[in-house]
């Protein structure tokens, strides 16, 4: 690098930081030399990543600092007209008139109905704390109502809660250490973009240089698919099927499953009654497992229970009664392999030989010494996340394809799925940062510290909807998709929502782009009187709706402490130590750019409310006595990190040891790794609250006149169709999904020159791809201009791909198509597959709320003069 | 005689441009001009299908063509085997690009292009023709990271295992598919790779013998 | 080509002949005609053919080439290599042509019949001879390009430069100069045929030398280039030449203009088979495909 230097070097300096080009944080070294930011490459000491490497975004994160379309000052918009091509008509202002108009607007609002304020914050942009700085905004000021754009709605809320229920986690991976048999469905852990991308792509390859074999189910042939040691084509939306036909070879068939693990870490042995609920004890209402040893019904945490029964039909209480383990295996039958072939285009013999293959490698009874510890070897993991479970039936999904692992006893044991950190038993140092889970009622499994609207267990009573977004009416609904569907006030008039969203703080995200269609979505937004975004460009979401916007730090330009995603998130999972670590400025923010904590912090201050936002540190950090904040004392987010730290990891370890070590790193104990072989607490296979949280729903919902498919509200994990799967008109003959290239998040990555560069280099990227078989029938070729037309009459347009490994009866697409005049690189490249999804309220996943991203579709070839 | 050498893991790679951006960012390339770069295809009829991706760079064959086919000699091959250019000696005949048979030299032609057209040259850009100059008419190609190696080699740092004294595209990869070292040495991690897990080389019925292996 | 594309599929050589690469096309052309018109011209013994070769070898050839350089100042640096590189050898074949037919040139003009003429007149045939084989050579060396990499180049654009020359000197003997335009004529009617003959021989071998050489073949016969082929090199460049010239054998007198119409056509022939050889001219994919 130093091949003709004429300037001499004054500065030459590696800073240890995180990178903020996608929700992983992955921990990477940025060299500064004279004062400019020359080269990003991952850090080798931590395991927050691949330990060296980063990823192509990563590595482009320095064209995020210098670009000449970066937000510098405040912009306000002049144009009142509002839309998806408005024009803002942008003029520049003051930070302090800035601050002025928002501090004035939100004092109004605020004496008015705070909940008329909704909060809005990225998903794919971290770390610079996107999810904390909403759920302090919503504390203090007072509002329940907030949301995330497609990295949360689209592709989270039924994964995350199931990974909440089953693993007391935010998402499962697999433990690539030990496993030796990986069964993906559509998703990419290792090869795409995703949480803790680069972690997973070190294990996986080490894993599969090992011989681990991985088994991939997708439409499409790239990434996990094309690194797969056999990658198996499906239709989109039909994975849970296939994962029950495969639960029905292995218990029914080949009558393979850890007895061990189902006694004990599972409500199998719990009896179930006609009526579909526990037989309980009449006294203490605890349910009652049936004891094989004394040929007796007990209370399942009776301490002199001998043997449990996982199967029988026994007589208690007067009624006649099953084992939920019985239920589930029973239920399962229906689900034959060639039935499932049927409906996912999945070969009856491939389901066979997979479910087998599956069975024999989880080598039940075998054992592994990890640290001294003798633990239960269990090297089979079955995953999925957003492209298997991102449709209307995404809870039984997943919950298809976790219980595959949970009844060959493979959950949170060595080699088998694991959730990212679920239990720390603390810093060693200090004690602190515990976390954790433990039994709760009914001897299930409960986490102390979720993430989501509330912990999935137990279920929060269901009640008339006061915030905007109905998760009162539907606990497991974490983000609602309220704001972007299509009978969004109806849904509101049914439930006599006494307020609609007058104001609306914006962190980040692109929902424009990053929801369903934009132009429905935008007639959410043009209700919206005010709006404030902060972000580093105009994007699609600032040009056509935000009235003030607010140039935001890069996380090159920003000191954050903490992931505001809490510490579970996305930190390395498995045998690899914790890795606690701040992000720190390689330069300082140039032009006007603040950081949004910094002016978040500013404009509470100007709302008075000092004294709450104080409180609020003392309590998040848990600062006692003289250490506490005093109420009128001015810190600043820099200070309140300095306390954290050092209260977490000690006294010498504040935030000037962390910018010149970037990371406290301690190895993981077995205990924390493998909770589930030292917590006494269950998981469910048999989703009995179902039964009452339908009864208490659909009382208040039948009231509103709300109806979602109750169907799915069922204790035992089912097969449901999505609308998709049902299309009787045959034009529409194509699914019509969208996935994650590796070179991009969301949307957010797209104004990077050498990402487009790249992007323009890759065959797939900015195309809409289809199988070799379909563009012959329908005679397309390479390069023709199509036109795809949704079921809802949403058209879009792009160049098309032929593409041998793709499901012959799908079409598939990477959501891009800028069109936002601030982002000149990104524009026009690709196509915006959202706008072909139309979504209403009642066609969601009826448990958590998850939108439906495939579509049917049909093509047609543009004529090109 | 040290003669440098790169193995490229195609079982681990994953397709992610990392090196292909690295590189970039380590040269202060400009727009349109990669030394090394992913080659996407894929080969088997539905549902049997292999997909590739081959990242692939200067071979610095051991034979190399464009060293001969240079009539200036701008183009010469240290002999630790690295070929690389002095820009000062380079006539911009191109008679070298079209030599390679594996097509990795660039042909450097406006100079006044940035990465943001009609917008300037951004700080890190001018900073980094200050650090990097290239010269336009002149053709350009990966060096093996050379001012690395020898700067490394001159603090005692060893390349492929020293990160500062290795080339970036090998430093950058997440799946540690890229390995780099001495293929004299027959203990080397390189050649180890190449041994025991059958290395090959790209065509290689050109005579070329590069330096660069691939593993599978 | 698309860039994904890009040595996935067989991807063409795009610096000598695309964009600013058509100076390459242009400098090759000159070169046969130049080239081949002084040699001819030592055959005829024309003085005007030898001068004006002379100076389109300097202005024509030597300048395009000049003119394509990234940095053309430098250009008296493609003289340093010439133990390996043939382009460096094409070089010093030029310089030494320039100089030595400059010498040739005043001694024919002042001082004819001497042997100092006879001399510069063999060294500067020599050279020149060297200069239009050596493009042959030039292609021929780059084994990455199967459709280059073949015996019959060299040969090829010798035979064209002759064609070329004795196309040229019959328009010289036509307006006057001092040429014997029957044998200019029984001339090209040899090398026409010659040359017909050379051009299928190297096609035909060029499918033989791998899918790479096959596939150039075969771009160049039905692909884009198509036209190129059978209009300029077969209809222009052969037929119609081969025709005038059969019809001259059998008539007694041929009309001028007919005449001139053949050169043309020939020469319209050797330009459009340089540019079809530049123009399809593959690399393998490096890619198992």
């Amino acid at each position: 690098m130093e091949k003709k230097q004429k300037r001499e070097v004054y500065d030459d300096t590696w800073i240890p930081t995180q990178c903020g080009r996608c929700l992983s944080s992955c921990a990477i070294r940025v060299r500064r030399i004279n004062g400019v930011a020359v080269k990003i490459e991952g850090n080798p000491d931590s395991w927050q990543g691949s330990q060296g490497g980063v990823c192509g975004k990563g590595a482009a994160g320095l064209q995020v600092l210098y670009d000449p379309n970066r937000l510098n000052v405040p912009l306000r918009r002049t144009n009142p007209e509002k839309g998806i091509h408005a024009d803002p008509k942008w003029k520049e202002i003051s930070w302090e008139e800035a601050l002025g108009e928002i501090t004035e607007r939100l004092k109004k609002v605020l004496d008015d109905d705070p909940r008329k304020i909704l909060l809005q914050n990225t998903t794919t942009r971290s770390p610079t704390g996107s999810l904390g700085w909403r759920r302090l905004l919503a504390r203090l000021l007072g509002t329940p109502n907030g949301t995330v754009g497609g990295g949360g709605i689209a592709c989270g809320n039924g994964i995350h809660y199931v990974g909440g229920l089953m693993h007391g986690s935010f998402n499962v991976l697999v433990d690539f250490r030990y496993c030796n048999y990986a069964i993906y469905w559509g998703v990419h852990n290792g090869h795409g973009t995703g949480v803790t991308a680069m972690i997973s792509a070190r294990l996986v390859a080490d894993a599969m240089e090992r011989g681990m074999k991985l088994v991939v189910f997708d439409p499409l042939c790239r990434y996990s698919s094309s690194k797969a040691t056999e990658w198996i084509p499906i239709i989109p939306g039909t994975d849970g099927i296939v994962a029950l036909a495969m639960g029905n070879v292995i218990v029914n068939e080949l009558k393979i499953w850890d007895a061990e693990y189902l006694k004990t870490k599972t409500n199998g042995p719990y009896l179930v009654g006609p009526d579909g609920h526990y037989v309980r004890d009449q006294e203490n209402k605890k349910p009652l497992v049936w004891d094989a040893g004394f040929s007796k019904a007990r209370v399942y945490d009776d301490p002199s229970i001998i043997d449990y029964a996982l199967e029988g039909t026994y007589q208690v209480n007067g009624v006649e009664c099953h084992p939920s383990f019985w239920q589930f295996k029973e239920n399962l039958r229906k689900y034959t392999p060639e039935i499932a072939s049927k409906v996912s285009g999945v070969p009856e013999e491939t389901i066979r030989r997979i479910a087998t293959e599956f069975a024999k490698a989880a080598q039940i009874g075998s054992t592994v010494t990890i640290d001294g510890h003798q633990l239960p070897l269990r090297p089979v993991a079955s995953v999925t996340a957003r492209g298997g479970m991102a449709h209307e039936n995404a809870v039984h999904t997943v919950m298809a394809t976790y219980l595959l692992s949970h009844i060959l006893g493979a959950a949170d044991v060595p080699g088998g799925i694991v959730g990212l950190p679920a239990v720390c038993l603390g810093y060693p140092g200090t004690g602190e940062l515990k976390f954790g889970v433990e039994k709760g009622p009914e001897g299930m499994l409960t986490v102390k510290q979720f993430y989501a609207y509330a912990p999935p267990w137990p279920v929060k009573d269901p009640k008339l909807p006061t915030g905007a977004g109905l998760q009162d009416l539907f606990p497991l609904c974490h983000t609602s998709p309220i704001y972007t569907v299509e009978d969004q006030e109806e849904i509101w008039e049914k439930i006599g929502l006494p307020y609609r969203i007058e104001l609306m703080l914006n962190y980040g995200c692109n929902s424009v782009m990053g929801l369903t269609n934009p132009e429905t979505y935008a007639n959410f937004l043009k209700k919206i009187p005010f709006i404030v975004s902060w972000d580093l460009y105009a994007n699609e979401f600032a040009e056509g709706f935000a009235d003030i916007l607010l140039p935001d730090t890069s996380y090159l330009e920003t000191f954050n402490w903490m992931d505001g995603q809490s510490f579970s998130f996305n930190y390395p999972y498995g045998m690899d130590p914790w890795c606690y670590h701040t992000t720190q400025p390689v330069v300082k923010p140039s032009h006007d750019r603040r950081y949004i904590m910094d002016v978040s912090f500013e404009l509470l201050d100007r709302l008075g409310k000092r004294k709450d936002l104080n409180e609020y540190w003392n309590e998040f950090i848990g600062l006692n006595g003289e250490d506490r904040f005093k109420p009128d004392e001015k810190i600043t987010w820099e200070q309140i990190g300095d306390k954290a730290l050092k209260r977490y990891f000690g006294p010498d370890h504040g935030v000037e040891w962390f910018k010149e070590h970037g990371a406290m790193i301690w190895p993981k104990k077995v205990e924390e790794v493998y909770w589930r072989c030292f917590t006494d607490a269950r998981v469910p296979i048999y989703l009995e609250f179902m039964i009452d949280l339908k009864t208490k729903i659909k009382t208040i919902a039948d009231g509103a006149g709300i109806q979602v498919n109750w169907d799915q509200y069922t204790p035992l994990v089912e097969w449901f169709p999505c609308t998709m799967h049902q299309v009787k008109d045959p034009q529409y003959d194509l699914y019509c999904f969208s996935y994650r290239d590796i070179l991009h998040s969301g949307s957010s990555t797209m104004e990077q020159p050498w990402l487009d560069e790249v992007s323009e280099m890759n065959p797939y990227t900015y195309a809409i791809s289809i199988s070799t078989e379909a563009a012959k029938q329908k005679g397309l070729k390479d390069g023709d201009l199509i036109e795809l037309e949704s079921i809802y009459g949403h058209k879009i347009r792009g160049r098309l791909k032929l593409k041998e490994g793709q499901h012959p009866q799908t079409i598939g697409l990477i959501s891009a198509g800028h069109w936002a005049k601030g982002q000149p690189i990104a524009a026009n490249r690709g196509v915006l597959f959202t706008a072909l999804l139309e979504q209403k309220f009642e066609n969601c996943d009826p448990l958590t709320f998850n939108l439906e991203t495939c579509v049917k579709v049909r093509v047609s070839k543009v004529e090109e003069r | 005689m040290t003669r440098w050498g790169m193995v490229i893991d195609l079982r681990r790679c994953i397709g992610c441009y990392s090196c292909t951006i690295g590189c970039k960012q380590e040269h202060f390339l400009p727009p349109g001009v990669f030394w090394t770069r992913l080659l996407i295809s894929e080969i088997g009829i539905y549902p049997r299908v292999v997909s590739h991706v081959y990242p692939v760079l200067c071979n610095h064959c051991s034979e190399a063509i464009c060293v001969k086919a240079c009539p200036s000699g701008a183009t010469v091959q240290r002999e630790d085997g690295i070929v690389n250019i002095d820009y000062d000696k380079c006539v911009g005949c191109r008679y070298c690009v079209l030599a390679c048979p594996y097509q990795q030299r660039t042909y450097y032609s406006d100079a006044s292009k940035g990465y943001f057209p009609g917008q300037g040259l951004t700080e890190l850009e001018v900073f980094g023709r200050e650090l990097s100059s290239f010269q336009s008419g002149t053709v350009v190609k990966c060096n093996f990271c050379e001012e690395k190696i020898d700067e490394g080699i001159g603090k005692g740092l060893k390349p492929g295992v020293d990160r500062e004294a290795t080339p970036a595209c090998v430093n950058n990869c997440p799946t540690k598919a890229r390995h780099f070292g001495k293929l004299d040495d027959p203990d080397s991690e390189v050649s180890i790779l190449i041994r025991q897990r059958k290395g090959f080389q790209l065509h290689p019925e050109f005579g070329t013998n590069p330096s660069v292996y691939y593993i599978d | 080509m698309k860039a994904h594309e890009w040595m996935v599929k067989y991807t063409r050589q795009t610096e000598w002949i695309d964009r600013r690469g058509i100076l390459i096309w242009l400098a090759e052309v000159s070169n046969g005609l130049g080239g081949g018109l002084y040699l001819v011209s030592l055959y005829f013994n024309s003085l005007w053919g030898m001068f004006i070769s002379w100076l389109a070898v300097i202005l024509l050839k030597g300048g395009f080439h000049f003119a394509y350089l990234g940095k053309p100042m430098r250009f008296w640096r493609m003289a340093l290599k010439p133990g390996t590189s043939w382009l460096a050898r094409g070089f010093i074949f030029l310089t030494l042509f320039i100089g030595f037919g400059a010498f040739q040139l005043a001694f024919s003009y002042w001082m004819p019949g001497t042997a100092f003429e006879a001399i510069f007149k063999t060294i500067a045939g020599l050279s020149v001879f060297l200069v239009v084989i050596n493009t042959g050579f030039v292609m021929n060396y780059i084994n990455a390009i199967p459709f280059w990499n073949s015996a019959m180049l060299p040969l090829l654009f010798l035979s064209c430069g002759i064609l070329d020359g004795l196309a040229l000197i019959l328009t010289i003997g036509l307006f006057g100069g001092n040429v014997d335009i029957v044998a200019a004529e029984r001339g090209s009617r040899l090398f026409l045929v010659i040359n017909a003959f050379l051009i299928t021989i190297y096609l035909w071998s060029a499918t033989y030398m791998g899918p790479t050489g096959e596939r150039s073949v075969r771009e160049l016969i039905k692909g884009q280039n198509a036209r190129v082929l059978w209009l300029g090199v077969i209809f222009f460049g052969i037929f119609i030449p081969i025709v005038i010239s059969i019809s001259s054998h059998f008539l007694s007198e041929v009309s001028a203009s007919l005449l001139i119409t053949g050169v043309v056509c020939e020469m319209v022939g050797a330009f459009s088979l340089k540019y079809s050889i530049l123009k399809c001219a593959l690399y393998s994919p490096l890619v198992p495909i």
